[in-house]
């Protein structure tokens, strides 16, 4: 892959906060960042996340409501627990966690999704690149 | 796939829900946020009630005239009054288990609202719905019967207006007011009746309690400890400025006939001194059903939850699934014969909520959501990844 | 079962044991105002291990009016809750100290406590 389109995905939880998507998946807010939108981030496996960096992913953004605050009462507890690998099903201990960033965000707290994902892809340029698998 | 009801009647008042929160998640945090523990704090209110019950009913006498004594007047009022001025923190211990229940209705309140606001009341939640309202009802009535216990002026006329409320009753009115007096007029046995429906009532509770919880995993059920501090301190600092007192004492003779309303509890007798006891009944039993009603008449057109599926040939049994649902609704069965394995998911669908949990907890690929299966979700992150950046 | 008991959970169990058993006796005895004399076994028994002062005095003194020298102090000050309010003053300003003490816990735990609410998981790198 190219350096100029390297992208980062985001696997969400549509209550949670709100993040604009158009119709490629793109969010027009975040250069390089594209959405799948879930149920709840209880539904996002660590096997998603792995499969997204395997395929070339330079980041993944996992982001659910609040924690406390599920709509369906624990999802994102999930979801936090299994990626700290607190909870089976856990990521492969290769999975470069660095690449990863988990955020807990209310439907009114677009600006802080949008500042820390664009903090996060910042750093995710100084890292080295992924090792081809 | 967008499973939020776009046309839900309260949207509104649920964005001013998350807007709130929003304000109280800055100022405490998430991990403090009572909005997140609101089924909880009624919960906290009950130990409370309990415990602060507890030393109150070690001196409470439940009659109206000295039938145990003959020397000096001791009844249920006399023994309050002692309680109150004599036992070292009566007077106080009094106050918090009557601010505790008013607590616990206010954040009954605040726990039904948020629930509704939030859209978290409908389908798949209607048990908790439902058994909630009885538990309202119920602690309505422990609560007035709390009332009745004092045996003060007011005791006496909400005793009178409950037995005529329920005289009023057609066909099983007569029965009830018999019941709830324990006999046809008031007595030495009465209070011990209400005593009787005080005590066993709230352990009814904790029954009702159960099937509250019944259809969710590892509900939320206590506060941190800050949190449970700062609710007991309410307590305490509404009983410091607001110290009780019984009124008068009862007195059979007369009829009183005002008192200081508690609106917590006691406002349904506000309505019934407003209005015929024909109307009344109509107003609180109407209301009720409607109340009830509310899961299934709020929304038109409710979207069908579109339940999870167990993938048989891929199933192992690990259980996963069944301990994550947050809504008990996977149960493992016995795998059919012949298979590798000795357990099977599978998802009682009336129960499930769509969430997709289970297909997180899954290693196996073996659940799913019928309208995002996993290997949907793979395809379209390989595509967004392909795309062009 | 030897081991058990002498676990800390049984520990801890028998602890609790003791104290339900010994509040329903205090139950009873407290409505005979903590009064009578211990029976001379017992009494033998708590002053050989230097208890006997400790249960007499501390239990005697649970009498109404705990709180009397402060409402003494409070009433002296011009100080009442509520003029209709029969209860001990005392009493009441022990809870409204109570409450407030709760209060400036419940803060402060939470300003500790804050720190580990999070909007944001960086998850740990894994050697
Ligand atoms: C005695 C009073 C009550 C107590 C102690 C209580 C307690 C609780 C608790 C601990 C939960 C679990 C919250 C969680 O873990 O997600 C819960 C859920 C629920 N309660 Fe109550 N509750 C009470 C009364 C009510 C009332 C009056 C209603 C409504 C009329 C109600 C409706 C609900 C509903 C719909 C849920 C499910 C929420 C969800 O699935 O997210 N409850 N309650
Ligand atoms: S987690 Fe998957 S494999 Fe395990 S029991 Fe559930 S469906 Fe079967
Ligand atoms: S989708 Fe899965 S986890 Fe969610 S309620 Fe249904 S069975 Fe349970």
């Amino acid at each position: 892959m190219s350096d100029a389109q390297k992208t980062v995905i985001t696997l969400i939880c549509e209550r949670a906060v709100e993040v604009n998507v158009d119709g490629g998946g793109a969010c027009p807010d975040v250069p390089g960042m594209k959405v799948i939108k879930f149920p709840c981030s209880g539904m996002i496996q660590p096997l998603m996340i792995e499969a997204a960096l395997k395929g070339g992913a330079e980041g993944v953004v996992v982001c659910g409501c609040q924690i406390g605050d599920c709509y369906y009462r624990e999802g994102n507890r999930m979801i936090r627990e299994r990626l700290l690998g607190d909870r089976p099903p856990t990521m492969k201990k290769g999975t470069d966690r660095r690449r990863i960033l988990a955020l807990w965000l209310a439907r009114p707290q677009k600006d802080r999704f949008i500042s820390e994902s664009k903090e996060f892809i910042a750093t995710l340029g100084s890292l080295a690149a992924p090792e081809a698998k | 796939m967008q499973k939020i009801v776009d046309n839900h009647p309260l949207k509104a008042f649920n964005s001013l829900t998350l807007t709130l929160e929003n304000i109280t998640n800055k100022v405490m945090t998430s991990k403090y946020n009572p909005f997140y523990y609101h089924g909880a704090l009624p919960q906290y209110y009950l130990w409370v009630l309990y415990l602060s019950g507890l030393l109150l009913f070690a001196y409470y006498i439940p009659t109206i005239d000295n039938a145990y004594f003959s020397k000096n007047l001791v009844n249920a009022w006399t023994s309050v009054d002692y309680i109150t001025k004599s036992l070292p923190f009566g007077g106080v211990i009094r106050g918090i288990h009557r601010y505790a229940g008013d607590a616990m209705v206010i954040t009954i309140f605040l726990h039904a609202i948020r629930v509704w606001f939030t859209d978290r009341y409908r389908q798949y939640r209607w048990l908790q719905w439902v058994s909630g309202i009885v538990l309202a009802l119920f602690v309505l009535f422990i609560g007035q019967t709390g009332y009745y216990l004092v045996w003060d002026e007011r005791s006496l006329l909400l005793t009178r207006m409950t037995a005529g409320a329920f005289e009023a009753i057609p066909a099983i009115g007569p029965g009830l007011k018999t019941w709830f007096l324990n006999g046809d007029q008031i007595t030495n046995l009465t209070l011990s009746n209400f005593l009787f429906i005080h005590i066993g009532l709230s352990f009814f509770l904790l029954f009702g309690l159960w099937v509250h919880y019944l259809r969710m995993t590892r509900p939320v059920m206590t506060p941190p400890p800050a949190v449970n501090y700062i609710l007991t301190a309410f307590v305490l600092i509404c009983v410091f400025l607001f110290p009780i007192n019984s009124g008068q004492m009862a007195d059979l003779n007369t009829q009183p006939s005002s008192f200081e309303i508690d609106w917590f509890f006691l406002f349904p007798y506000a309505l019934l001194s407003q209005m015929p006891v024909g109307a009344y009944w109509a107003v609180m039993v109407l209301g009720t059903v409607a109340i009830t009603a509310l899961p299934w008449i709020m929304i038109p057109k409710q979207p069908e939850i579109e339940t999870a599926e167990v993938v048989l040939n891929k199933c192992t049994g690990c259980s996963l699934c069944y301990k994550d649902c947050p809504y008990q609704a996977i149960e493992m069965v016995p795998a059919p014969a012949g298979s590798r394995f000795k357990l099977l998911a599978t998802v009682k669908d009336f129960r499930c909520s769509g969430c997709g949990v289970c297909v997180g907890a899954c290693a196996f690929d073996a659940i799913d959501l019928p309208d995002l299966p996993d290997a949907e979700v793979n395809a379209k992150i390989k595509a967004l990844l392909e795309a062009k950046g | 079962m030897i081991k058990y008991i002498l676990s800390p959970k049984g520990i801890i169990l028998l602890a609790f044991a003791g104290a339900v058993v010994a509040v329903s006796v205090l139950m009873a005895w407290s409505e005979l105002g903590f009064s009578g004399t211990l029976p001379d076994w017992l009494s033998d028994l708590t002053s050989r291990i230097g208890l006997h002062g400790l249960i007499s005095e501390s239990f005697n003194n649970l009498k109404p009016g705990m709180g009397a020298d402060l409402t003494k102090f409070l009433e002296s000050k011009g100080v009442s809750v509520n003029p209709k309010s029969t209860a001990s003053l005392g009493d009441y300003g022990y809870i409204l100290f109570m409450g407030i003490a709760l209060v400036i816990a419940g803060i402060a735990i939470m300003i500790i406590g804050k720190e580990d609410a999070e909007e944001k998981t960086v998850i740990p790198v894994k050697k």
